[in-house]
């Protein structure tokens, strides 16, 4: 008896076994870069955990990015393209997508889409075409985030100001940093250099005026308009008052607990407030007199290079995943994204009524504009001009007339190289 | 072949005589594997790297065009690259001289140190042991204008706030600083080496002659230091050259490219606008100047006093 009980033992575990080698041999596996600093990791990691178990056949494998940030993943992309071996999915930012499709590495995922009869209703409008070039899709949209307005509800107090209204006009913004200051504090930090353009557009579309536009003679900056002046004249009027510190720490100032007020990404919804030593909440990002709230699409998507018929279909399963309300919800509950899923926006709203800030950052998709992306293989160079224009100008070392003329001539130029 | 030598060499002198015209094959073959090395691993991304400094290519692109010398024409006439030049050479000398004159003057009083010396030599060599892109971080806060602590020192001893990451000088200052800072120690190390080799008599008998402490200094320390001073400006210059990280992440090659060294712009050009083309042309020229700092330097040998 004994002995039979140990050769069933002995089959069992020999048939475990048989079945676990086959299991494993019948995993894909895929290669995946992406952001891994603490903030993404905290939405990344429960992602892929999730798709696992849902997909046990599919392992993700992590890709240790190049370099830092959105520029670092596209490093990561253009150089396993080189060397023949691109990761399969790579995390990428909506502004890189005309110079990663140029390469012709990204695979378009229209034929998936139709394949798997992916509604693209399901998702926010404007989402896809965040994510579009030529008329193709490329890019599955994980979340995006929004420029808003961080304050400092207990320097505000300090400052005699009120709280419940914080300002809504630039010149409000300026008044509130003129009692901050008085009150030996510092007043406002828009976050310029943040990808060297963003928010420089979410003032500039709030003023009335365009990054770049479609002429005959192709596509020309206009950001030198009457309206890029206003920003600019704006900006350098706070930094001369000493209102604005010029700096590119934008959390670590806030987080300093010196700062009154900071725009910045809605993505930081969760952490900064975290790290301030001081109540803060959220409020729209303060637009001219008369002005109206236009705000770019921030955030990120995922864009497919696998070579391999499997592995592009594994990948497209997680892409489809990420577009749904299980995704949605991970993204929602860790970061500061607006997930892409349409209904989930709805559900999240009412579940989260209690919690302004959480609503505000979800009603702020109504109002999301696309993150201009210059039609060009030049378009991180651009970035780069536009920022440098915004520094002359918060240093006093040129007036924002000179410094738009100067920077729109060389976009122009780089368009054309 | 290899095997038919082997033999020959086993045999000997009978064996040579039998084969003489291929004696002279042996010691090559012997160094192929190291030469075959060395070609792989040091010269090839040196000889593709001019290779693609003569196309039009992004990187991860499927097309490429040969364009010749013309990303090496823009070189040249790029205000960038010039200014990155300056930028590099006013580094790499106020960094290294900095950092030998600190290093000597910490190996000197180190060594005049009787208790408590080697702690004082670790202290002194832990930035030369630490990350230095973890450490520019710390730097960058410890330098930014509002919540940087060299600034509140700056505040509480009664002087005016240094914008220092904003101003071009100041900026510049704030990089040469970090500079002496991580490699001082470095060039402490290996004078305290130099100076352990140098023998105590001569110092006795000086003294006896009543030599100042100065004179002794003057006449026998640094004389005597000079094979070791020479290998210390080499390694240094070739460091400070190199230097990157520190600009990267202090700096950012900021404000406007006033700290931005060759590296940096190299590093710009190929890895955040995707130029490989003309990033290679920067490394090449790159390349050119390092070697030609190396061979200057190394003839300055003959100038060394041995003892």
């Amino acid at each position: 008896m004994a002995q039979r009980s140990r050769r069933t033992y002995m089959a069992g575990v020999m048939v475990m076994a048989v079945a676990l080698l086959t299991t494993v041999h019948a995993q894909t596996v895929i290669s995946f870069a992406r952001l891994s600093s603490q903030a993404h990791n905290a939405y990344l990691e429960p992602l892929i955990e999730a798709f696992q178990a849902a997909n046990p056949d599919i392992v993700i494998e992590n890709v240790e990015s190049a370099g830092d940030g959105y520029e670092g993943l596209a490093q990561t992309a253009l150089l396993g393209l080189a060397a023949g071996t691109p990761p399969d999915l790579v995390q990428v930012g909506f502004t890189l997508l005309p110079t990663l499709v140029a390469s012709g590495g990204p695979i378009a995922l229209d034929p998936f889409m139709e394949a798997s009869g992916f509604d693209p209703s399901s998702l926010m409008p404007g989402m896809l075409e965040l994510g579009q070039l030529d008329g193709s899709n490329y890019i599955m949209p994980i979340g995006v985030s929004t420029p808003v307005m961080y304050y400092n509800l207990d320097l505000f107090r300090a400052a005699g100001l009120d709280p419940d209204s914080p300002p809504t006009t630039w010149e409000e913004a300026r008044a509130a940093s003129q009692a901050l200051v008085d009150a030996g504090y510092q007043g406002i930090l828009w976050g310029w250099s943040i990808t060297g353009n963003w928010l420089f557009q979410t003032m500039l579309e709030s003023a009335g005026g365009r990054m770049g536009m479609d002429a005959d003679s192709g596509h020309t900056a206009t950001f030198n308009d009457d309206a890029g002046e206003q920003v600019l004249t704006y900006l350098q009027s706070l930094t001369q008052a000493g209102l604005m510190p010029v700096t590119e720490a934008t959390v670590q100032t806030f987080a300093s607990g010196q700062l009154g007020m900071l725009v910045d990404s809605s993505f930081q919804r969760v952490n900064t407030p975290a790290q301030v030593d001081a109540e803060v909440r959220l409020a729209p990002v303060p637009i001219p007199d008369g002005g109206v709230t236009r705000l770019p699409a921030g955030g990120n998507g995922v864009m497919m290079f696998s070579r391999d018929q499997a592995k592009q279909e594994a990948a497209w399963r997680f892409l489809e995943f990420l577009a749904g309300p299980d995704a949605g919800r991970i993204v929602a509950e860790n970061t500061g994204y607006t997930p892409a899923n349409a209904a989930l926006i709805e559900t999240l709203a009412q579940e989260n009524a209690a919690d302004p800030d959480y609503v505000l950052v979800l009603q702020q998709v109504a109002n999301v504009v696309p993150w201009h992306a210059w039609p060009s293989n030049n378009g991180p160079r651009i970035s780069q001009v536009i920022k440098d224009m915004q520094l002359e100008v918060l240093l006093g070392r040129a007036t924002p007339r000179e410094a738009l003329d100067r920077a729109a001539a060389e976009t122009n130029q780089l368009l054309e190289d | 072949m290899v095997q038919g030598l082997a033999q020959q060499e086993a045999i000997g002198a009978p064996a040579s005589r039998r084969a003489p015209r291929l004696r002279w094959l042996g010691p090559y073959l012997l160094l192929l594997p190291a030469l075959a090395f060395i070609a792989v691993s040091a010269f090839s991304p040196v000889v593709y790297s001019v290779y693609l400094s003569l196309q039009d290519w992004r990187l991860g692109f499927g097309s490429s065009r040969i364009v010749g010398v013309r990303n090496d024409v823009r070189l040249f006439t790029a205000p960038d690259f010039l200014t990155a030049l300056r930028v590099t050479v006013g580094y790499t000398l106020l960094t290294s001289c900095g950092s030998i004159l600190l290093g000597l003057a910490l190996a000197l009083a180190i060594q005049h140190v009787k208790r408590l010396g080697s702690v004082w030599q670790a202290l002194f060599f832990l930035p030369v042991a630490s990350t230095m892109a973890a450490m520019a971080v710390v730097f960058r806060f410890m330098f930014d204008s509002h919540i940087g602590v060299i600034n509140a020192v700056l505040e509480r001893i009664g002087l005016a706030r240094i914008d220092w990451l904003n101003g071009d000088l100041t900026a510049f200052a704030a990089v040469v600083i970090v500079g002496i800072w991580s490699t001082a120690g470095y060039a402490m190390v290996l004078f305290l080496a130099g100076l352990t080799t140098i023998p105590e008599n001569l110092h006795e008998a000086a003294a006896l002659d009543g030599a100042s402490a100065w004179h002794q200094l003057r006449y026998i320390t640094l004389p005597l230091l000079t094979p070791t001073t020479i290998f210390v400006v080499v390694i240094l210059t070739l460091r400070s050259l190199e230097s990157f990280d520190s600009v990267k992440v202090l700096t950012d090659g900021g404000p406007l490219g006033a700290t931005q060294v060759l590296s940096h712009l190299l590093y710009i050009e190929g890895f955040r606008y995707f130029n490989t083309g003309y990033a290679s042309a920067l490394a090449t020229v790159f390349f050119v100047i390092l070697l030609v700092v190396a061979i200057v330097q190394m003839r300055t040998e003959r100038w060394v006093h041995y003892e």
